[in-house]
């Protein structure tokens, strides 16, 4: 069968988010456990800039409840669980052997969580989503559904570089490469999203990436 | 085996890597752990495993033909071989099904049948479930995880393959299917056997389906996509009868499809299994299984029931009362290792109250004696220990009638339990069919 | 006594919000029978969608039907006419479910007393005259002593005028899932709770019962009535009015208890209360 349900879709929609909230993050935050041998990170910026509560105590609380707390609303470790929650249902649509790298990288957050040096085990587990993109790429034959997953981590990608202000020279060519995806899919974007898109420059402003967000974010009601 | 042994390790890395998982409901939040695997398998001659077989097909035969005839012309109650008030007061029983033929006439699809192994060496049935039995997954999975951990021992000792469970599946959706896509509908994540579920989709090729997924429309089901509605042929339930349609049954249900006891009916899809098999594996029914098979087939059992006694029977309700402090009470409402009462365990104090409920509605209740089983080796921190264990065996009823060569073995981890099943915290082996 | 009734049956449920997704199933059609032969009838369902005619397990006529649209109202309006003889029913057997007990008609301890208590006029020969209005209202009936030889419709006919006497006919004290336990405890309820006890009542004396949704001549709501079955007949016994039924009753379905046989029965999407607004007229 070559058409998936609507909820499928979804789920397949928020695993790509997911799986890039959570690389991507964790590639941010990689440096940091760095510059905390020598010096402060700016956790209070990152809060603000992701517009998440900033109820952490100091830097090394900060470290470990933000990446590994289960129970924060907003930790990595609930984006991680949320990832694998909407790959668990799409056993049947990724297959067991590709799932099994997210059931992975889950686990590589439990075990970078009872580590004393967590870079290593998380290195593991952006390893294990890298993983998981290929197989997903390699196995799946249908183009729409091998699209609709790298259009939302795109998306994702995107949300998280103009929230950060990072990488901003990167911007327009990961619209490009959005583009190019979404229009190997049967999404619907928004018209108004695709106009600011299309002509859109790498940000220089606050204001420009405020407004480039609200497009991304707004491209695919799903 | 001491290789295999050897690779315990590996084979649990390999069962979370494809989260072989359970999910348990504690105190109201839903957990889910990891089914614990033990690497010893049981071993069934093959021998053994052929009267096994021949007798777990008569069985289900007779029970399909039972389901077929309570729902239709009730030959064997009008010919006094079962009781009436043992279907009708049975809560398997629906009113709501009577004279619906389902495809090809199959009631029970996917049978799990209860058995052990008793220290005589006699294979006993303890019980049948006809609803929807769940397991076959697990030893699907830990086979094919324990070859690719230690190929060794799978040269060395020749077992029958396993691995085609999947096939079965499909082969028996694709003969009973009306026509349009296979389908096996869950509950959703966070039920117990979610993973099976899946898995079980992945290796039939069916899709996997929640109720927002499908809809019915002029009794036809249909599966919902982006594009065109798909029509569904055959939809493997993993949803109780009760919560399967709000329009006929439980009307406060979220899990289920409107209508699709009407579609169903009209005979545009198959449901697998089918409504209203409740009332084949009741406790009580258990009893008539042999006469069943006798009456319908004209044969002997095959295969024995635990020695089982019901106080419904004067004679019967004397024996129970006289020997309560070695028999085993079941109450027929319940299921899933919940309602069981070894006499033995009582206080004096205690079995008499017993008796007094017995004695107040005899026909909720059947009285076993107690097998006694023969224990299996179980791995616990390295050492055997022996544990009690049962065997569910998996009966697919399509064109034919077929036995799966394998089946889930679960054990029991505390010593003095003879409770084996899975929501109760055991764990599960592989079983395996070995060719001389 | 023969009769042509024209029926006009009209239901609307105002929902306090927008509903999609709307799944349902009606149970208005009548049956047409020997006793009971549909001339003409239209069913008219707004909104209405995929319509289809099936038959349930009880032999009732089944109408489903699925709204996608968002909407906040249904309505379904059902007129026809019918002609009535209950001389011309033909002896059937009664299904064996009917003798037990089910969702909605499980004995409980009350009952179970009450029951013994009416057994007494049944078996006990007390010579109690039982009173039961006849049809027309106006003929009085009465049940001879020596009751060792009544039958099962005289002693439906009693355990129907206990259940009359006991109640208090009360709107609003119970909604469609009370249970004959509930309502009997209550001692109030409305046309749905008379028939559950009845028919509880019936089946512990043994004979089969079961639950008749319905109309009768005149105008107002929907009705609900008791059958009892005898020597191959179904005989409507109306626990309400405590009377037996005639040809001025008309029968839309039956079941076990209401739960197998509501008139309607939806599901949709969306979070509403509804409010269901019921016309009835009968007239011959």
């Amino acid at each position: 069968m070559d058409s998936l349900s609507v909820s499928k879709l979804n789920r397949l929609f928020w695993l790509g988010r997911y799986y890039e909230r959570l690389s991507t993050t964790l590639s941010y935050l990689w440096d940091w456990y760095d510059v905390m041998i020598d010096g402060e990170i700016d956790y209070p910026g990152f809060c603000r800039k992701l517009n998440i509560d900033c109820c952490y105590k100091d830097d090394k609380d900060f470290m470990h409840n933000y990446v590994f707390d289960k129970n924060n609303p907003d930790s990595l470790r609930t984006v991680a669980d949320a990832m694998l929650g909407n790959g668990m249902v799409l056993r049947d649509v990724i297959g067991s052997r590709t799932l099994a790298y997210l059931e992975l990288a889950v686990m590589g957050m439990k075990s970078a969580e009872e580590s004393d040096s967590p870079t290593l085990p998380l290195q593991r587990v952006i390893d294990f989503i890298m993983a998981f993109r290929g197989s997903y790429d390699d196995t799946i034959d249908d183009e729409n559904v091998r699209n609709i997953i790298k259009c939302a981590s795109g998306v994702e990608r995107l949300s998280l570089y103009l929230r950060l202000g990072w990488h901003l020279d990167l911007v327009k060519p990961e619209i490009g490469k959005l583009m190019k995806r979404m229009n190997r899919t049967t999404l619907q974007p928004s018209h108004a999203s695709l106009q600011v898109l299309l002509s859109a420059k790498n940000p220089e402003t606050p204001e420009e990436c405020a407004k480039l967000l609200e497009a991304a974010e707004n491209l695919f009601v799903v | 085996m001491k290789t295999l042994l050897a690779h315990t390790k590996e084979i649990n890395e390999q069962l979370a890597r494809y989260g072989v998982k359970f999910g348990i409901y504690k105190d109201g939040t839903f957990n889910e752990r990891l089914f614990p695997f033990d690497p010893v398998p049981r071993q069934i001659p093959e021998k053994d495993y052929e009267v096994l077989e021949k007798g777990l097909i008569q069985r289900v035969t007779a029970l399909n033909k039972f389901i077929f005839d309570i729902y239709h012309d009730k030959k064997i109650i009008r010919d006094g071989v079962v009781p009436e008030e043992f279907v009708y007061r049975s809560p398997g029983y629906l009113a709501q099904c009577e004279g619906i033929t389902p495809s090809k006439d199959v009631y029970s699809h996917i049978s799990g049948i209860d058995l052990v192994e008793g220290k005589d060496g006699v294979w006993y049935i303890l019980e049948d479930n006809l609803r929807i039995p769940s397991g076959a997954s697990y030893p699907l999975i830990a086979r094919t995880l324990c070859r690719r951990c230690s190929p060794e021992t799978f040269k060395r000792h020749r077992v029958r393959d396993n691995r085609n469970y999947g096939a079965l599946l499909k082969r028996t959706m694709d003969y009973v299917n009306t026509g349009g896509i296979n389908v096996i509908f869950t509950p959703g994540r966070y039920n117990a056997a979610y993973f099976e579920h899946s898995y079980l989709a992945e290796q039939a090729g069916a899709v996997l389906a929640e109720s927002s997924d499908l809809f019915v429309e002029n009794q036809t089901l249909y599966y919902r996509t982006s594009r065109d509605p798909v029509k569904v042929g055959a939809v493997y339930r993993r949803v109780s009868d009760e919560y399967m349609d709000p329009l006929c049954f439980e009307p406060t249900s979220l899990i289920g499809i409107p209508n699709i006891m009407d579609a169903y009916r009209a005979g545009n899809v198959a449901m697998m299994n089918a409504p209203g098999n409740g009332v084949a594996d009741d406790k009580g029914i258990y009893y008539f299984v042999p006469k069943m098979i006798s009456y319908y087939l004209g044969e002997e059992a095959i295969l024995k029931n635990a020695p089982t006694y019901l106080p419904y029977y004067e004679e019967d309700r004397k024996y129970t009362l006289d020997n309560i402090d070695h028999l085993v009470i079941k109450d027929v409402a319940e299921a899933g290792g919940y309602g069981v009462v070894f006499g033995e365990n009582l206080t004096k104090e205690q079995q008499e109250d017993l008796k007094k409920t017995i004695l107040n509605a005899p026909r909720r209740f059947i009285a076993q004696e107690v097998i006694d089983f023969k224990d299996l080796p179980i791995l616990e921190n390295g050492e055997t220990v022996e544990r009690k264990a049962d065997l569910r065996a998996f009966v697919l009823s399509g064109e034919d009638v077929q036995v799966w060569p394998s089946g889930l073995t679960r054990f029991s981890r505390n010593p003095d339990s003879f409770v084996v099943n899975s929501s109760q915290g055991g764990g599960f082996k592989d079983t395996w069919i070995v060719c001389q | 006594m023969r009769r042509e009734l024209s029926f006009y049956f009209d239901t609307v449920l105002n929902f306090s919000g927008s509903v999609t997704e709307h799944n349902f199933l009606l149970r208005c059609i009548p049956a047409d029978s020997p006793e009971q032969k549909i001339l003409s009838y239209t069913l008219t369902v707004y909104p209405d969608g995929a319509a289809s005619l099936g038959r349930d397990s009880f032999g009732n006529v089944v109408r489903a039907g699925r709204v996608v649209e968002a909407h906040d109202s249904f309505r379904y309006t059902l007129q026809g006419m019918a002609y009535r003889d209950d001389s011309q029913r033909l002896p059937e057997e009664a299904a064996p479910f009917y003798r037990y007990a089910s969702p909605l008609t499980q004995v409980t301890p009350d009952l179970e007393a009450f029951y013994a208590s009416a057994e007494k006029d049944m078996d006990g020969c007390n010579g109690a005259a039982i009173q039961m209005q006849s049809q027309n209202g106006v003929q009085v009936q009465s049940v001879p002593g020596g009751c060792s030889t009544l039958n099962a419709l005289e002693k439906a006919k009693i355990l129907c005028a206990r259940v009359h006497d006991y109640f208090t006919y009360t709107p609003g004290e119970t909604n469609v899932m009370t249970t004959a336990g509930e309502a009997f405890a209550a001692g109030k309820g409305v046309c749905q709770d008379y028939a559950h006890v009845l028919i509880v009542l019936c089946r512990m004396a043994g004979m089969p019962a079961r639950y008749v949704s319905g109309l009768f001549v005149g105008e107002g709501a929907s009705h609900a009535w008791a059958e009892v079955w005898m020597d191959g007949l179904w005989y409507g016994i109306d626990p309400t009015h405590n009377r037996l039924t005639d040809e001025t009753y008309l029968k839309l379905c039956i079941g076990r208890d209401y739960s197998d046989c509501p008139l309607e029965r939806g599901v949709f999407s969306g979070w509403a209360e509804q409010i269901q607004k019921v016309f009835t007229k009968v007239s011959d």
